[in-house]
């Protein structure tokens, strides 16, 4: 079934050949000269200075690992990397389930009920963190909008806890991180021709089995790109998850403020960003290979 | 809107030192028009604007731009800029930030000659190092909604009473209020500075009365008003404010008494340092303190001779004997334990 999906991919048959890409490939590298500088000047030098600071600490003359074997043989501090970790594959997962059906249902609406979608699910963006957040209490407190539905409809009896806890903070990153899925998601799937679905209709597949097996594996680009774009927002974010998991709930992002900008530990806090990055990376990597693979087939990856 | 300030500022910067250097040393004041302070945001923004930045702009006809950046960051960024352009000329930070930054040496030494209105500073309040001056005086005490508690509470040790269980908030040492609190509640137990195990042992038997702790203890006003909680330790300027809207939240100043927390103003090393120092002595001012003290930012005076209206006594601590009964913790010793307080509190502590 993967393999027969390859001669579909959008990138077959569009290799320019030989000499015409090499110059072509000049130009390009040309092109995005000022984009590379601009990254080496405000991204790859201050990450090697945190590079730098995660290998000193006070009282200690030259480079040191002292940062990464404390934190790494400290209990609490591998729990809150599993809790940042947990949260973001969770948050990503669930983003992935609603915005799959929406991007699907978007490509086939008329350009009035698409704008509707793509304004309600953009609007969270228009807002801060700070503002939503405060808007998060408000809809989910013991006082908040639902629980009020839910003791009106009599569906419970007593508030439900939904502020400062981990489902909380899942609610509210997943309803910040959907566009950044949709958007791909619509990317991909509009990119697909209609009549793919109804030829394995046509053959004999049910609609449920045309969905799974061939428009969703045909999407894997855009799913992959929204994956990570979730992931790593959610696997950084400091305010929601300070705001709405409140003072109980800690992240990654809370123990590097918590060094960086209160206590001025830098040599903690680079090492805390350092092991962040480095299992983020290692996450962004194992999705790539696993999407290559279910994309073009075992051992064709 | 900060990235907008900065660059302006950066091009006024660069203008003025061009000028300069035409011009000869000396014109300072004439050259740079611009200063710009942090403040907090809120009340102390407004507060702040009316008090020190509107009349200071009046007097020397100079610009003054308010920046709202909170003191931990505010010292980190200050921090990061060592030896480059700081965020801001004047830094408005809390006690524990504040000695931090002079232990960076990120701010100046002061003349504080140049500063005549620094002698009106209460004693129990000038500073020991002239490295910046106290702008206004805090205290943490209990804040509680009126409308929705019967009892009222009067100590520390109330907390505990059964009938607000559940009902209470607190907040982490991450902040300056959750570390005070946490020194309150070990005071209450014979625990001081030096001893903090019988804070952890207070905060553990309240945890079944706690609805929630906070991160942000700007949150704990929001929680306050939506009655998510009904209790809970805060500052005095935050309780007025939501006191103010009609919420039926009142403050009381635990009998105990309670501890003053400093605002500090202080110059950052490369900052514009007379055009700064205007401000300090600015704020300083008996009309800019009797501003202050009242709406919206309800700050309380650091210097003598400043009333409040009879609603706000008591609240916004101002007399002598306001001040008498606040105690003021040792934030040296505070900041050599805080990393492991926060980092203790992080595992132990959770609802």
């Amino acid at each position: 079934m993967e393999s027969r999906d390859q001669g579909l991919s959008p990138e077959a048959g569009r290799r320019p050949a030989g000499r015409r890409a090499l110059t072509r490939h000049l130009r390009l590298w040309q092109l995005i000269l000022p984009a590379a500088l601009f990254l080496a000047v405000y991204f790859v030098v201050p990450l090697l200075l945190l590079f730098w600071w995660s290998f000193r600490a006070p009282g200690v003359s030259g480079l040191t690992l002292v940062n990464f074997r404390m934190l790494l043989a400290d209990a609490f501090f591998l729990h809150t990397l599993w809790l940042s970790l947990r949260l973001s594959l969770e948050v990503t997962a669930i983003t992935l389930v609603l915005a799959f059906p929406l991007a699907y249902l978007y490509t086939r609406l008329g350009p009035a009920p698409r704008a509707a979608i793509l304004f309600v699910t953009l609007l969270p963006l228009l807002t801060s963190a700070v503002v939503r957040s405060f808007a998060w209490i408000v809809i989910l407190g013991r006082q908040g909008l639902v629980n009020d539905a839910l003791l009106g409809l009599g569906l419970v009896d007593a508030p439900v806890r939904l502020l400062f806890t981990h489902e909380g903070v899942r609610i509210a990153l997943a309803q910040v991180q959907l566009p950044f899925m949709l958007l791909p998601l619509i990317n991909a799937i509009d990119q697909l021709d209609p009549t793919l679905e109804k030829a394995a209709i046509s053959l004999g597949a049910s609609q449920a089995r045309a969905f799974f097996r061939v428009t969703v594996p045909l999407s894997a680009p855009g799913i992959l790109a929204g994956a990570i774009l979730s992931f790593t927002l959610t696997i950084s974010a400091f305010i929601t998850p300070a705001m709405v998991g409140g003072g109980s709930y800690t992240v990654m992002p809370t123990l590097i403020y918590q060094s960086a900008i209160v206590t001025l530990d830098w040599s903690t806090a680079s090492t805390t960003a350092l092991i962040l990055l480095v299992v983020a990376l290692v996450v962004v990597w194992g999705g790539l290979a696993a999407a290559n693979r279910y994309r073009y087939g075992p051992g064709r990856a | 809107m900060l990235a907008d300030t900065l660059s302006r500022r950066e091009l006024l910067a660069g203008g003025a030192a061009a000028a300069l250097a035409f011009a000869g040393p000396g014109r300072g004041l004439a050259q740079a028009k611009e200063l710009v302070a942090n403040t907090y945001g809120g009340g102390w923004e407004a507060g702040h604007r009316l008090a020190i930045a509107t009349p200071l702009e009046k007097r020397l006809g100079i610009k003054v731009s308010l920046v709202s950046i909170l003191a931990a960051e505010l010292v980190a960024r200050t921090k990061a800029a060592a030896g480059g352009r700081p965020p801001v000329d004047v830094a408005l930070t809390d006690d524990g930030p504040f000695l931090l930054a002079v232990k960076e040496g990120v701010f100046q030494q002061l003349p504080m000659d140049k500063i005549p209105n620094a002698r009106r500073i209460f004693p129990k309040y000038r500073p020991q190092e002239p490295f910046g001056v106290p702008i206004g005086a805090s205290q943490i005490g209990i804040a509680y909604n009126a409308k929705r508690l019967k009892t009222r509470p009067g100590s520390w040790a109330d907390l505990w009473r059964p009938e607000y269980k559940g009902r209470i908030g607190l907040s982490t040492p991450a902040s300056t209020l959750g570390t005070v609190t946490l020194l309150s509640l070990a005071r209450l137990r014979g625990g001081h500075e030096g001893n903090i195990e019988p804070g952890f042992e207070a905060v553990k038997s309240l945890l079944p009365s706690v609805a929630s702790i906070q991160a942000v203890p700007a949150n704990l006003r929001t929680l306050l008003e939506r009655g998510e909680v009904d209790i809970a330790p805060l500052w005095h300027h935050d309780t007025a404010i939501t006191k103010a809207k009609g919420t039926g939240v009142e403050f009381v100043l635990p009998r105990e008494g309670g501890i003053a927390g400093l605002a500090w103003l202080a110059i950052t090393s490369g900052a514009n340092t007379e055009l700064a120092l205007e401000y300090l002595n600015q704020g300083l001012a008996p009309e800019s303190q009797q501003t202050m003290a009242g709406p919206p930012s309800y700050i309380g005076p650091v210097i003598e001779g400043v009333t409040v209206s009879e609603e706000w006594r008591g609240v916004v601590p101002a007399t002598p004997a306001d001040h008498e009964k606040l105690l003021r913790p040792d934030w040296p010793k505070i900041n050599l334990q805080r990393a492991e307080w926060i980092a203790r509190w992080n595992r132990e502590i959770k609802v």
